[in-house]
């Protein structure tokens, strides 16, 4: 894996998920941080490298789900994996987030074997 | 309050008591002890808050004073007592426990399905509220209550 890009508009979740990769013990050359949708196409088109990307739902400016739809008006699901990493579990946020071309989800709170468990069929 | 209304009310501190320890252990270095809600309550110096939108209203407090708040600051970022940590990031901290809180209890208490949504945490300046679950974390304490409006 290249590149990670984390969204999520808590910089505290950014921080705590970056520790919980090294923790997992997943290999990432070069992590990227966005703190909303808007900022995360930003990074996207500024790195068209990213192998894989963690967001958040509930976030201002351009939700979690809005960012899904953006970006697979360009990325292919299979091209660019998309994990959603929330505190909304409900099933039918989930199967939206599903239905817009989310991968996989994580719910916080987490552990890092929660963590490596969703990443795993993405990373190398 | 009659029965039926002390019954549920008795439900949802069980699952708020429930959702703040399944956040603090799994997320904060060092984990909690509950203090119950006889214990001193701190000088509300930072109070985040959440509010439940939908068929279930109300409003999700988490309040610290200022060295509980980092103190869970750094119980979250694994960050030891000499680390540097910035006052923004306290209050981000504090704003992503109530976040974690909320979402958990949202689904204990309402289930997955239930018509309820968080709003995005925000920070307040209002005092903890009346009768709040208190938490040791590392030194400090945590102030934790919700408010039902429906």
């Amino acid at each position: 894996m290249n590149k990670l890009l984390i969204v999520d508009d808590s910089s505290t979740m950014r921080k705590i998920i970056m520790r919980v990769l090294r923790q997992a013990e997943i290999s990432v050359d070069n992590i990227l941080e966005a703190g909303n949708g808007v900022e995360g196409m930003q990074q996207l088109a500024s790195h068209p490298d990213v192998g894989l990307v963690l967001s958040d739902v509930n976030m201002p400016e351009m939700n979690g789900l809005e960012f899904v739809k953006a970006i697979r008006k360009s990325h292919a699901k299979d091209k660019l994996p998309i994990i959603m990493v929330t505190t909304e579990s409900g099933q039918g946020l989930l199967t939206n987030a599903l239905e817009e071309g989310a991968n996989g989800f994580v719910c916080k709170p987490f552990t890092p074997e929660t963590i490596r468990s969703a990443l795993e069929p993405f990373v190398g | 309050m009659d029965d039926h209304q002390a019954r549920a009310a008795g439900a949802l501190a069980d699952d708020l008591r429930a959702s703040v320890q399944q956040v603090l252990t799994t997320m904060v270095e060092g984990g909690c002890d509950c203090l119950g809600a006889d214990a001193a309550a701190p000088e509300a110096r930072l109070h985040a808050q959440v509010e439940f939108q939908g068929a279930h209203r109300g409003v999700l407090s988490v309040v610290c004073d200022e060295s509980g708040a980092e103190d869970l600051a750094r119980g979250l970022l694994m960050l030891g007592p000499d680390d540097p940590l910035g006052p923004e990031e306290v209050a981000d901290a504090l704003k992503e426990c109530a976040n974690m809180v909320a979402g958990v209890l949202k689904t204990r208490a309402f289930g997955s399905d239930g018509d309820a949504r968080l709003s995005v945490p925000r920070l307040q300046s209002a005092p903890a509220p009346a009768g709040a679950l208190l938490w040791r974390v590392r030194g400090g304490t945590l102030a934790v209550a919700l408010r039902r409006d429906s």
